[in-house]
């Protein structure tokens, strides 16, 4: 062992030396480092379990959503009630069968009038009936009663409807079944009775078809405002589907913000707490790792939405061909949403797009303030407090949509995607109103970018301890 | 001489954690920064990066300002070593490869060599955080590397490394040197800057203690070390009985001692000789640059890890 040191390395005035460096500007600029952040953020963000897993779960959701009403559908089918019609004593002079069935299932007019009365709001439009639905009432007649009681205590028939001729010469029902007297079946089958009595006492009466037709013809029944130069009122159906719609487009927007905001502030922990940020610090500046970040998590956000609308619309359109499959009946129309013109769904784009940069930058700014992963939720907790309040504002605010808080609400950019979206869909703004939000909003953005950088620059090397907020006006302060 | 740190003073509230650091390194030299933890050598290495903004002075390469370089001047090592854990080995590097202007195919072709060069090449698809820790490490030097900077900021190189891979890294930092590359590195462990570095400055509480090529460091000592071996003693107590001889590391290998300057150290052989003693090793040696470290800063460079990141990201 001998421990002579090692000769010193060989004198360096010999080596190659790299040629001087170009003393190019050190940029700032967004491309392509905001651009190549952006694409890391949105693959680590798609490619992870949990994106992944989330998505195809809300994916699902929707299209279970979707298919709501063919599932309604097909358990009413499931759920018909067979009823049997025994009227061979009462020597009619038509069959009760189908005026039954038709009074059951709850259409208006059969081959006999109905006596239930007819909704229409135009007159001269013939009654539509439920003919989508399917019959919650399957009726069959029967000529053998003692095997049809027998039957009926098999369970075959849920009840059992015997025709008689009264001594009086009138007719007479017996309904034999174990519902209740006073229940929901017994109450149609009444009806149905009616229907059946009066069609054997018309026939009695030898009223023809025609006289029978004149006398059940809709009659003409308008509603008018007070003030006869009023706008026409919205229905009591519009004015529950436009607040459905602006529900509807502010929960979207409110759960974008506290979903994808915390992503981005999650993320900015993460590096901080596996110390990769001092690599990326040495490679891209504090700008174009914040909007990086901002851009790739929102367009990861995006693409969870476009994949549950897809699934949605999907199911929808496959709504009928499904129906066609399981559920006797033709098609369901649903109810479209009231409100959600293509305007609309415009204004609703751009803030929630300018909603999500807003906070997006802010979230960005608090996760860089805290070192470890499990502390984010704490420092983001404010941040979902501000966006619940526009949230609430908007909500609060679409009853009173002119009122002066609500006016002015719609102007502040934390609060104003929700509630000028509120206001818009009301339809109570002037064109001009909308525009100058979206205006304050992206100047906001501006200052905050500036602001969020420098937090951001400030907070990223900061280990071990929270800083105060004196701290952080500071470094908002700090040109760097 | 090409990178001049010139009176970097910062302060964090009220640490003041440089305190006018100046030095000068020539291009592709190889640059060993010495100091205790805490003594402000990761701090001076963020500010050359632009990562943090001094309070005053400046740093530039070839004349030109820091703040006007390319990122891609630098290749940065840092203390605190972190990769992106579900990333990929591959993806990761080609990643930021790119943010310093790299192309991708060309960031990939180099990478696969590095790996290769590290025989790892079966990590390519591997996540970072199934990557051991050495092999982490690897990993962050390609990272520093990749984009062929012309300046290599290196924080503790060698540290928390079993000694295959010390070697391995060792190579590396050498060959960079060989292709010219101007290297800076910190550290706190005094063999490997003799090892490797031409020039060090020792830096304490801000402020650079003593600078210079390694060689004029330690003969401007004017100390004088002897070491000493000899065949089946080990103890050598009848140094103690020498004047002018102090021992300052017995060792089963050898035995050093401090000889005083009036004394000729070739009395010490004759002394041995004059035993009948089998002499194995006899070397005259300036003082050790941990001997400087201790004589000049006053205490061990002892390690206190943590302390490093904190004072230097500092209290605001």
């Amino acid at each position: 062992m001998i421990p002579f040191r090692r000769p010193a390395s060989a004198s360096g005035s010999a080596r190659p030396v790299t040629p001087d460096a170009v003393p190019v500007r050190r940029g700032d600029h967004l491309f392509p480092n905001g651009a190549i952040v952006a694409k890391r953020e949105y693959l680590q963000r798609v490619r992870s379990r949990t994106f992944v897993l989330a998505t195809m779960v809300l994916m699902a959701l929707a299209v279970g959503a979707a298919l709501v009403p063919v599932l309604t559908r097909l358990l009413d089918q499931q759920l018909t009630s067979r009823v049997a019609v025994y009227a061979s004593d009462a020597s009619l002079s038509f069959d009760p069968v189908p005026i039954i069935a038709a009074s059951l299932n709850g259409a208006g007019a059969g081959t006999a009038a109905s006596p239930r009365p007819v909704a229409s709001a135009s007159p001269g439009a013939s009654p539509s009936p439920r003919a989508s639905a399917a019959p919650e009432f399957a009726v069959t007649s029967v000529t053998d009663l003692t095997r049809a009681r027998a039957d009926l205590r098999a369970g075959e028939y849920a009840g059992l409807i015997v025709v008689s001729r009264t001594a009086a010469g009138d007719v007479g029902f017996e309904y034999v079944t174990d519902a209740a007297p006073d229940g929901r079946s017994a109450f149609y089958v009444r009806q149905a009775a009616t229907a059946v009595a009066l069609q054997d006492r018309l026939d009695r009466l030898s009223i023809t078809p025609v006289q029978q037709a004149a006398l059940f013809a809709p009659m003409t029944f308008d509603v008018l405002p007070k003030d006869p130069n009023a706008a026409p009122k919205q229905t009591a159906t519009d004015t529950i589907s436009r607040s459905l719609t602006s529900n509807i487009l502010v929960i979207l927007i409110f759960i974008t913000v506290i979903t994808y905001g915390t992503w981005v502030a999650t993320s900015v922990a993460e590096e901080k707490s596996s110390r990769v940020m001092e690599l990326m610090l040495s490679a891209a500046t504090p700008r174009q790792m914040l909007l990086g970040k901002v851009v790739g998590n929102g367009g990861a956000g995006l693409t969870q939405y476009v994949g549950i609308l897809g699934a949605g619309l999907a199911g929808i359109v496959l709504q009928d061909p499904i129906a066609g499959l399981f559920v006797k009946g033709g098609t369901s129309g649903g109810t479209a949403l009231v409100g959600l013109t293509p305007g609309v769904l415009g204004v609703f784009l751009v803030f929630f797009i300018l909603a999500f940069a807003l906070y997006s930058l802010v979230y960005a700014a608090a996760g860089s303030l805290v070192s470890r992963q499990e502390d984010v939720q704490q420092v983001v907790t404010p941040l979902t407090f501000l966006s619940m309040a526009g949230y609430f504002a908007a909500i609060l605010g679409a009853a009173a949509t002119s009122a002066t808080w609500v006016v002015v609400l719609s102007f502040f950019p934390f609060t104003s995607p929700y509630v000028m979206l509120v206001r818009v869909i009301d339809g109570t703004v002037q064109p001009w109103e909308p525009v100058l939000a979206v205006v304050i909003l992206i100047a906001t953005i501006g200052v905050m970018l500036v602001v969020a950088s420098r937090i951001y620059s400030a907070g990223v090397l900061l280990y071990g301890q929270r800083p105060t907020l004196r701290a952080l006006v500071a470094a908002a302060r700090v040109r760097r | 001489m090409t990178l001049v740190v010139d009176s970097l003073v910062k302060t964090f509230g009220p640490v003041r954690a440089l305190d006018g650091v100046s030095f000068s390194v020539g291009a592709g030299e190889v640059f060993g920064f010495l100091g205790a933890n805490g003594a402000g050598k990761t701090t001076t290495m963020r500010i050359c990066l632009d990562v943090l903004r001094p309070d005053s002075g400046s740093v530039t390469w070839k004349g030109v300002s820091n703040t006007e370089l390319p990122r891609r001047t630098w290749g940065y090592l840092p203390e605190e070593r972190g990769l992106y854990g579900k990333m990929r080995v591959l993806d990761q590097l080609v990643f930021f490869a790119r943010l310093r202007g790299v192309p991708a195919n060309q960031a990939t072709r180099t990478t696969l060599e590095w790996l290769e060069r590290f025989r790892i090449p079966e990590y390519r698809d591997r996540r970072a955080e199934e990557l051991s820790k050495g092999n982490q490490q690897k990993i962050q030097f390609i990272a520093a590397i990749l984009h062929d900077p012309d300046v290599l900021l290196m924080d503790e190189p060698f540290t928390g490394l079993d000694p295959v891979n010390v070697a391995l890294l060792k190579d590396a930092f050498l060959e960079m040197r060989d292709r010219g590359k101007t290297l800076v590195f910190s550290t706190h462990q005094m063999e490997t800057v003799e090892e490797l570095a031409e020039s060090i400055a020792i830096v304490d509480a801000g402020r650079i203690i003593v600078a210079g090529p390694v060689r004029e460091v330690r003969g401007a000592s004017g100390r004088v070390f002897v070491r000493l071996a000899v065949a089946e003693d080990t103890e050598l107590a009848w140094l103690a009985g020498l004047d002018g001889v102090r021992v300052t590391r017995p060792g089963e290998d050898y035995t050093e001692m401090e000889v005083s300057r009036d004394r000729d150290p070739e009395t010490i052989l004759r002394a041995a000789l004059d035993r009948g003693l089998r002499v194995i090793t006899f070397q005259i040696a300036d003082p050790t640059i941990e001997q400087i470290f201790v004589e000049r800063v006053g205490r061990e460079p002892a390690e206190e890890r943590r302390l490093a990141a904190v004072a230097a990201a500092g209290t605001p």
